[in-house]
């Protein structure tokens, strides 16, 4: 399973995912008391800046951007509506930077790296019982099992065709949720058999 | 331990495959995805707890930046927008939803899920939605309510899907079926 975060070497990708989660939320939660548009017009050229200070970033970037302005769009429009021209701005300024940052820190990113941070994150809840073994174990199944079932999905969706339906329609769920159903129960007992989770 | 365990992480799963599924499209032409259908069936399908946890992860995998939010999307992003509000009420809608199916014995399975499915897809997450949005956006309660109406009938449609799934499943496979054992 690939993750949206891309492949590179460069400065951004050799800051440890710690500190740069750290800053990220500090970030995050201060633009909050920012409220002049300036000041977040100048934050929006500066997160342009760090996209295209990394090969291939502005790129995918824009491409994750894409859904997000349209939900700006429909915000500033609201609020224009209404005539709150520059309270629309800087919510609209400040969101763009937001999910702009958020994102640069997710491409710059690896996926293993990310994952070692969660789980570091999560354990001290082994403390209040939690068996953090099975959390590293679930993260592997799923990204193991989703392509699985993409195919699976896929492959109802052709015989649902072969058999006359026109479109494949929500018809297909139930046979997958049976067929997965099934290799659930498979796999819970090859796991109990290998000695289960610890 | 074990079953609980690989039911949680298929069904994290089933969340992002739904939400890769071709769109279909309603007769008002708004197209929807399958994937909050597959969030009111973890409720109707593995109970409170156990969905609740179900979408937890998918949400752990979207955030450490796993393309399996509908449309390939993913990462961080995602979690700082003002419809952020619905990924975040994603888990404590499959909890109620899963929490109505267990405390309610004497209906049958399909409408049971499908009002279960109102209750905790619908009225539960929008519960948090809609303010998210109004605090995220600097709009008001009509306004938000405008934004999010295209989304309503689609919603409506999958809590019946998602009667009918669980019905179907149950009578296929009773035991896999663990809100009702």
């Amino acid at each position: 399973m690939l993750s949206i975060s891309l492949a590179g070497n460069s400065w951004a990708h050799r800051l440890r995912v710690g500190p740069k989660m750290a800053v990220l939320a500090v970030v995050s939660v201060a633009l909050f008391w920012v409220d002049a548009w300036v000041v977040l017009a100048l934050a929006l050229l500066g997160v342009v800046a760090l996209y295209a200070s990394v090969d291939g970033a502005l790129r995918k970037g824009a491409w994750l951007m894409k859904p997000i302005l349209w939900i700006v769009g429909i915000i500033w429009i609201f609020h224009a509506f209404r005539g709150e021209y520059v309270a629309g701005s800087v919510v609209c300024l400040r969101l763009l930077v937001l999910v702009g940052l958020a994102n640069f820190v997710t491409l710059t990113s690896r996926l293993s790296d990310m994952i070692d941070l969660f789980l570091w994150l999560l354990s001290p809840l082994a403390l209040l019982g939690v068996r953090t073994g099975a959390i590293g174990l679930a993260f592997g199944m799923v990204m193991r099992f989703t392509p699985v079932l993409i195919e699976r999905a896929g492959q109802l969706t052709q015989s649902w065709r072969a058999r006359g339906g026109k479109r494949a329609s929500w018809r297909i769920i139930l046979p997958l949720f049976i067929t997965v159903v099934d290799d659930a129960d498979r796999v819970a007992e090859a796991l109990r058999a290998r000695g289960g989770i610890q | 331990m074990e079953r609980n365990v690989v039911y949680i992480a298929v069904f994290a799963a089933l969340i992002a495959v739904l939400g890769l599924l071709p769109k279909f499209t309603l007769m008002s032409g708004i197209p929807i995805t399958a994937q909050s259908l597959g969030i009111m069936l973890c409720g109707t399908i593995l109970g409170a707890k156990r969905g609740a946890l179900a979408v937890l992860l998918f949400l752990a995998l979207v955030a450490i930046g796993l393309p399996l939010l509908a449309g390939g999307r993913g990462g961080l992003g995602v979690f700082t927008t003002p419809w952020a509000g619905f990924l975040f009420g994603f888990p404590v809608a499959a909890f109620v939803t899963g929490f109505v199916m267990e405390r309610t014995h004497n209906l049958n399975i399909g409408v049971l899920a499908t009002i279960a499915a109102i209750i905790g897809g619908i009225v539960a997450l929008y519960a948090i939605a809609i303010p998210y949005y109004m605090v995220g956006a600097g709009v008001g309660l009509w306004d938000s309510m405008i934004t999010m109406s295209p989304f309503m009938p689609g919603d409506l449609i999958k809590t019946v899907l998602a009667g009918l799934i669980t019905g179907g499943l149950y009578n296929a496979r009773p035991n896999a079926v663990l809100s009702r054992l």
